[in-house]
């Protein structure tokens, strides 16, 4: 139990140099793909980017139903968290994208399936963080933050599966596919190790982005407690 | 543009916005807790306000 509690919320020094580890190692030490070159490097950044994204929104997806089901605040606020860390990781991802785009197909943005629901994705979150910002009531927030967290996450999937349901410009999933993985097992074990210590490092921020709510929470409640 | 000002670019702008949100989300949690004592300071003092005996 202390070493899964340990594994959930890792300390700053150990989820920032597990990033700085692998952007070192992505960077120097794994050789460039052999069709696209060193462009093909900024695949260590923005792939891991995009997958904390949907694990973000899942943890807001299931945080929602939770709160719903339990009327647990402590939900709803994992919920609002995830989120926010989830629309950063979102940003990442899109602006890594543009610049790949930028540098293999030669134009910064497409509206591509894959583009446009991730830009649509970065839309609803964003959404959904305004809107709970703009509701003082605190049952009321909780409640319409649960049911955009909850709405909001089926264009998850849509996402994913864009580049396999429409012709996009965007390449096909590269390992959450049906088969073996095509790519070059080098190079797959430096994304899979990317994959873990940008995971970590969302974790890390997570559990900084919980205290802040919990912290908020407790001020609120300070406020309207009779003196 | 060469593919190294790419994936330099990329990676300042990725690690930077992950680096800036994290230094950020610090500060506001510095500033919650902070709100949160100036909230029990000012409690106590108007608790003690009212309970003290007051002189006319």
């Amino acid at each position: 139990m202390i070493v899964l509690r340990r594994l959930l919320a890792p300390p700053a020094l150990v989820a920032f140099a597990a990033v700085l580890g692998v952007v070192a190692v992505g960077l120097f030490v794994v050789p460039p793909d052999r069709l696209q070159g060193q462009v093909q490097r900024i695949m260590y950044v923005h792939v891991p980017s995009a997958w904390i994204a949907y694990l973000a929104f899942f943890v807001t997806f299931t945080a929602s139903v939770r709160y719903l089901w339990r009327r647990e605040l402590g939900a709803d606020r994992l919920a609002a968290s995830a989120a926010e860390v989830g629309l950063v990781f979102t940003g990442v991802a899109i602006v890594t994208g543009a610049i790949w785009g930028k540098a293999t197909w030669g134009i910064w943005w497409d509206w591509d399936p894959r583009l446009t629901t991730t830009a649509l994705l970065f839309v609803i979150y964003a959404g959904y963080i305004l809107i709970r910002g703009s509701i003082v009531d605190r049952v009321r927030r909780a409640r319409a933050g649960a049911v955009i967290g909850i709405v909001g996450f089926a264009n998850v999937p849509i996402v994913h599966f864009s580049v396999t349901w429409w012709r996009s410009l965007h390449q096909p999933p590269t390992i959450i596919q049906p088969g073996d993985p095509t790519i070059d097992h080098l190079l797959l074990g430096e994304l899979l190790a990317s994959v873990l210590a940008y995971t970590l490092l969302f974790l890390y921020l997570l559990n900084r982005r919980l205290e802040l709510e919990r912290a908020r929470d407790e001020a609120e409640l300070a406020l309207l407690m009779p003196s | 543009m060469s593919d190294t000002v790419f994936v330099a670019g990329a990676y300042l702008a990725a690690l930077g916005a992950i680096g800036a949100y994290a230094a950020m989300l610090v500060r506001r949690l510095r500033a919650a807790r902070s709100a949160r004592a100036a909230i029990d300071v000012r409690r106590t003092a108007e608790t003690e306000t009212r309970t003290q005996p007051q002189v006319l």
